[in-house]
């Protein structure tokens, strides 16, 4: 996997894509215990083409292809044995969580850009996946999830509703240790 | 850790250990947590090669050994 960091590191540095952030299961296993995924979910802002408002992932193949990564699966382009998807921001949610994203580090030579615990746990609220529910319940758990920015962005990107849902889901008020209950 | 014995403090504990247990998962350096995920996808693929084996063979996801002898 740090292969396939590596190369998506490369492409913002050679201008393929304006910016990046790790999403998705692979986003959130930068912050809680591994769960079993299939692919690597990069939310990306892509650079219009030349007299164009369009954006295109053509660049994107086009490079990869260069770098000899050619193989197409259902989940999407292969990089170093990683299917690896690329999800232009669509709205107001990804385009806040795409600017707010931290560089955390893989190890001691590489660091990527990864989303936000909050935003992670605010777009698995608006999917609310069987999966995402599981992941939002362990993102509440660790230390650093910031409470009152996650209350923030619920109620900005209009997910009250969704989040009550979830949350009795997750916690109903019960003895269950799996993190606080956060009320709107 | 004691409990009281009551079946709610026993539900505590274990989901209490449990908690402990993800969090130590989770404090892993990356590398680490890249290769435990690596395992669970071969695992998982692993267990959809068995499925799509026994679909094609048109026998139940359960211990159905042939078409002859129905669940």
């Amino acid at each position: 996997m740090k292969e396939t960091f590596e190369v998506i590191e490369w492409m913002k540095r050679d201008g393929i894509i304006e910016e990046y952030a790790i999403a998705g299961a692979v986003g959130a296993l930068f912050y809680v215990e591994p769960v079993s995924t299939e692919d690597v979910d990069i939310l990306v802002n892509l650079n219009p083409t030349q007299n164009s408002f369009l954006v295109s992932f053509e660049p994107i193949f086009s490079y990869l292809h260069e770098k000899g990564y050619n193989n197409l699966t259902q989940e999407g382009v292969e990089i170093a044995g990683w299917p690896v998807q690329f999800l232009p921001v669509s709205d107001s949610l990804t385009s806040e969580a795409l600017a707010e994203a931290q560089y955390l580090p893989y190890d001691d030579e590489l660091s990527v850009r990864v989303v936000r615990p909050e935003y992670l746990a605010a777009e698995a609220t608006k999917l609310g996946r069987l999966k995402d529910i599981q992941r939002i319940g362990s993102l509440l758990e660790i230390d650093e999830f910031d409470n009152d920015r996650f209350r923030q962005i619920i109620q900005k990107h209009d997910l009250a509703e969704r989040w009550n849902r979830v949350q009795d889901m997750i916690d109903p008020e019960s003895e269950d240790p799996r993190g606080p209950t956060i009320r709107l | 850790m004691a409990t009281d014995g009551t079946p709610s403090a026993i539900l505590r504990t274990q989901l209490a250990a449990k908690k402990r247990r993800r969090k130590t998962r989770a404090a892993l350096p990356m590398p680490e947590k890249v290769k435990l995920l690596e395992k669970l996808r071969a695992r998982n693929r692993a267990f959809r090669a068995i499925r799509e084996r026994r679909t094609a063979k048109g026998l139940a996801n359960t211990n159905q050994k042939s078409l002859s002898r129905p669940i």
